[in-house]
C-alpha cells in the first residue's frame, strides 16, 4: 500500500456504491450510487436523517456489514486499494486500527467495561507502537494527555464506568491516536455528549487534524455540528446524494431543496417559531423507494420528470455538486 | 399572574456515595400562557425539577404552589383530580407508549379516568379534534405504536398529555430523539396547541438553540440551582451570569464562519458533595474568594434574576 500520500490527495474514494439489505420484508435499497472522497487532512461531513444510508456507507468501508448486506455494484478505494475485495484477515490485519478507526455514538459499548482506560489504550500501542512494556506505559499517558484529559495517570487507572460519556469518547479517540491511524471515521460522535463537553471534542478533533493531518469521516444529523468541524459536506437523501460542496459554498449557497429544509429546520438559523420551515411528510421507507428522485414526494419544486428519472449529480460551480432537475429554479 | 410556583425546593436523593443535591432550593415560577425554558447541562437538576413540581416524585423540603395553591402535601383525591390540569411528555415516545395498545387505547385510559366525556360520540369527536390538531388523522386511532414513525409517537404522546386539556405542561426534552425535519414539525405542533388550549409549558432541553426558538422565559440551572432567570431574548442577547455566557458561547452556531469557543473546561462537579459556596466557582473564570465561601443567592438585576456574586 503506497504510503505517500500527501495533504489534499485523495484517501478514501467510495465510488458509485450500491447496497442493499435482505429483510423479511422484501429489499431494503439502502445505498443507490453514493461517491464520497475523503482527502488527506479534510475533514469530510456526511449529513441526513435517520436511514439517509449515513452509518451504513461508513460500516461498508471498513467490512463490517451485517450478513444480509449485498454489495450491488462500486468501489471503496483507500489509498487505491479495493476494500470490497479485501478478505477479512487482511482488513483486519492491514485496515481496521492501523489505517481506518471508527468511533460510534456510545463510547460505553465500545469500551470493554472489565479493563481500566489505560489498559485498553496500551493493546493499541503494544500492537502498534512498541512492546517494551514501560515504554507502552509511557505512550498512553502520552495519548490521554494529546486528547486533554486532565491528570492522565488516574484516568489510565479507571475502569470506564469511572469515566463520564465526555471521557469516555475522549479515551476512544486516545486509542485511535495509538493506533496511528491516518483515517478516523466518526459516527454521531457527539451526539450523546453535553454542548461543553461537545465543544471540548470538537476542539481536539480540529486540533488533531491540524497538528497530524488526520482524515475524518464526520457523520452527524447535526447541522450546526458541520458547520463548525467540516470543510467539506456531502448531503445524504434516501441512499443517494443530494448534494456536495465546501461548508462555507453549502451553507451560503445551499440548491437542492432538500439542504434548504435541512438548514431552515435548525434551531439557530430561525430564532422563533413561525420562522421555522419544515419538510413535508416523512423519510421514506426503502424497501419501496420513490421512483425517480427520492425525494419528489416531499418537494415543493417536484414535476412529472422527478418521478420518472433519478438527478445525475451534476458540477453546477467548481467543486458544488446537486442532484436535482430543477436546481436553478431553488432558491 | 403565577400558575406554577416553587419555593426553595430540594429534592435529596440518599446513595451509596451520599446525599445527592439534584434540586437545591430552587424558586422558580411559570406564568401562565408562557413557555418557560429550562436549560442545563446533564446533572444539572432540570428534569427532576420538572418531576418534582409535578410531584412525581416527593420533594424533600420546599412549598409547589399550583394556581396560587399550596400542592406541596397534597395527596389522595384532591392530587388526582389536580392531575388532569398538570401533565408531562417525555423524551422517548417508545418507551411511554404500550405496544400492546392502539392510539385510541392510549387517549381513551385518560378521558375515562378522569370522566371527562358523557358519550362515546363526544369522545371520539374529542380524540379526532386532539389528533387533528397534532397534525393526525382519525384513522391513526387504530394504529398500534410499532405501526407509527418515531415524530407520529411523539405527537400521540402530546395527544394524550393535552386530551384532558390541562393548563400545564411540562415537556421534558421532547425532540430529543428525532430527526431535525420532524423535530421542527413538533414544535410547530405545540405553538399551534399552547394557543388552542391556552397551556403554559415548562420546555426542559439542553438544545440551547431550541429553547432559545420557543421560550418566553429562560431558566439556566447548574448543579441543582437555578442561576439565572428572565426574558428569553434578554438572556440570549446578554447572558449575565458566568456560567450562562460559557455555556451559550459552547453552542455551535450553523455558520461555517463562526466557530464555538470551549471555555468551560473539566467536568460538572458531582452533586454528592457540591462545592461550598457557589457551584460553578471551581469552572467559574471570574471566581474571586468570596465565590468559593458563600453560596449568591438569587437576586434581581438586569431586569432577571441572577445568583451571582459579581451583581451584588
Amino acid at each position: 500500500m503506497s504510503s505517500d500520500i500527501h495533504v489534499g490527495d485523495p484517501l478514501l474514494v467510495i465510488e458509485d456504491l450500491k447496497l442493499e439489505f435482505k429483510t423479511e420484508e422484501g429489499t431494503v435499497k439502502a445505498l443507490d450510487g453514493i461517491n464520497i472522497t475523503v482527502k488527506k487532512g479534510e475533514i469530510h461531513g456526511v449529513i441526513g436523517e435517520t436511514g439517509c444510508g449515513k452509518s451504513v456507507t461508513s460500516l461498508t468501508t471498513l467490512g463490517l456489514l451485517d450478513n444480509n448486506a449485498r454489495i450491488r455494484g462500486g468501489e471503496v478505494l483507500y489509498k487505491g486499494v479495493n476494500l470490497l475485495k479485501m478478505n477479512d484477515e487482511d482488513l483486519r490485519q492491514k485496515i481496521r486500527g492501523n489505517e481506518i478507526s471508527m468511533i460510534f455514538q456510545n463510547p460505553s459499548t465500545s469500551l470493554n467495561p472489565v479493563y481500566t482506560a489505560g489498559e485498553q489504550i496500551k493493546e493499541s500501542v503494544v500492537i502498534y507502537q512498541s512492546d517494551d512494556k514501560k515504554e507502552a506505559q509511557k505512550l498512553v499517558l502520552d495519548e490521554l494527555d494529546r486528547v486533554k484529559l486532565p491528570d492522565p495517570e488516574d484516568v489510565y487507572d479507571k475502569y470506564p464506568h469511572e469515566l463520564s460519556g465526555g471521557m469516555q469518547q475522549r479515551v476512544m479517540i486516545a486509542m485511535m491516536l495509538a493506533c496511528n491511524s491516518n483515517l478516523l471515521i466518526a459516527d454521531e460522535p457527539t451526539t450523546a455528549l453535553d454542548v461543553s463537553i461537545q465543544a471540548q471534542f470538537l476542539k481536539i478533533l480540529r486540533g488533531l487534524k491540524e497538528s497530524r493531518d488526520l482524515s475524518i469521516l464526520y457523520i452527524t444529523h447535526d447541522m450546526a455540528v458541520i458547520s463548525e468541524i467540516c470543510d467539506v459536506v456531502t448531503v445524504m437523501y434516501g441512499g443517494q446524494i443530494a448534494e456536495k460542496a465546501d461548508v462555507h459554498e453549502l451553507f451560503k449557497n445551499p440548491k437542492h431543496p432538500y439542504t434548504i429544509g435541512l438548514i431552515h429546520s435548525v434551531p439557530g438559523v430561525m430564532e422563533s417559531i413561525e420562522e421555522f420551515e419544515t419538510i413535508p411528510g416523512t423519510v421514506p421507507r426503502l424497501i419501496n423507494p420513490p421512483s425517480g428522485c427520492r425525494f419528489h414526494p416531499r418537494c415543493e419544486y417536484a414535476r412529472e420528470i422527478c418521478k420518472e428519472k433519478k438527478p445525475e449529480l451534476e458540477e453546477i460551480e467548481k467543486d458544488h455538486f446537486v442532484a436535482c432537475h430543477f436546481w436553478e429554479e431553488v432558491e | 399572574m403565577n400558575l406554577v410556583e416553587t419555593e426553595n425546593l430540594k429534592k435529596f436523593f440518599d446513595s451509596k456515595k451520599g446525599t445527592v443535591k439534584a434540586v437545591n432550593d430552587v424558586s422558580i415560577n411559570v406564568i401562565k400562557g408562557e413557555t418557560l425554558g429550562v436549560v442545563g447541562e446533564s446533572g444539572c437538576g432540570k428534569t427532576t425539577l420538572g418531576r418534582t413540581i409535578l410531584k412525581l416524585i416527593k420533594p424533600t423540603s420546599g412549598k409547589i404552589y399550583f394556581d396560587g395553591k399550596d400542592i406541596t402535601n397534597l395527596d389522595g383525591e384532591d392530587m388526582r383530580s389536580l392531575r388532569k390540569k398538570m401533565n408531562i411528555v417525555f423524551q422517548d415516545p417508545v418507551s411511554a407508549l404500550n405496544p400492546q395498545m392502539t392510539v385510541y387505547d392510549h387517549l381513551n385510559r385518560p378521558l375515562v379516568i378522569h370522566n371527562m366525556v358523557d358519550s362515546e360520540e363526544e369522545k371520539l369527536r374529542r380524540m379526532v379534534d386532539i389528533l387533528n390538531t397534532m397534525g393526525l388523522k382519525a384513522e391513526h386511532l387504530i394504529r398500534y405504536p410499532h405501526e407509527l414513525s418515531g415524530g407520529q409517537k411523539q405527537r400521540v404522546c402530546i395527544a394524550r398529555a393535552l386530551c384532558l386539556e390541562p393548563d400545564f405542561l411540562v415537556l421534558d426534552e421532547p425532540t430529543s430523539a428525532l430527526d431535525v425535519s420532524v423535530q421542527s414539525k413538533i414544535l410547530k405542533l405545540l405553538d399551534r396547541a399552547k394557543r388552542k388550549f391556552k397551556v403554559s409549558y415548562m420546555f426542559i432541553s439542553h438544545n440551547i438553540n431550541l429553547v432559545r426558538a420557543i421560550s418566553d422565559r429562560l431558566g439556566v440551572m447548574y448543579l441543582g440551582k437555578l442561576v439565572e432567570i428572565g426574558d428569553s431574548t434578554d438572556i440570549f442577547n446578554e447572558p449575565k451570569h458566568p456560567y450562562t455566557q460559557a455555556l451559550f458561547k459552547s453552542v455551535p452556531q450553523p455558520d461555517p464562519d463562526e466557530k464555538v469557543e470551549a471555555p468551560l473546561t473539566g467536568q460538572v462537579p458531582s452533586p454528592v458533595n457540591p462545592p461550598e459556596g457557589c457551584a460553578f466557582a471551581p469552572r467559574c473564570p471570574r471566581s474571586q474568594s468570596v465565590c468559593e465561601r458563600d453560596n449568591p443567592d438569587l437576586i434581581e438585576a438586569y431586569g432577571r434574576k441572577i445568583a451571582c456574586h459579581r451583581y451584588k
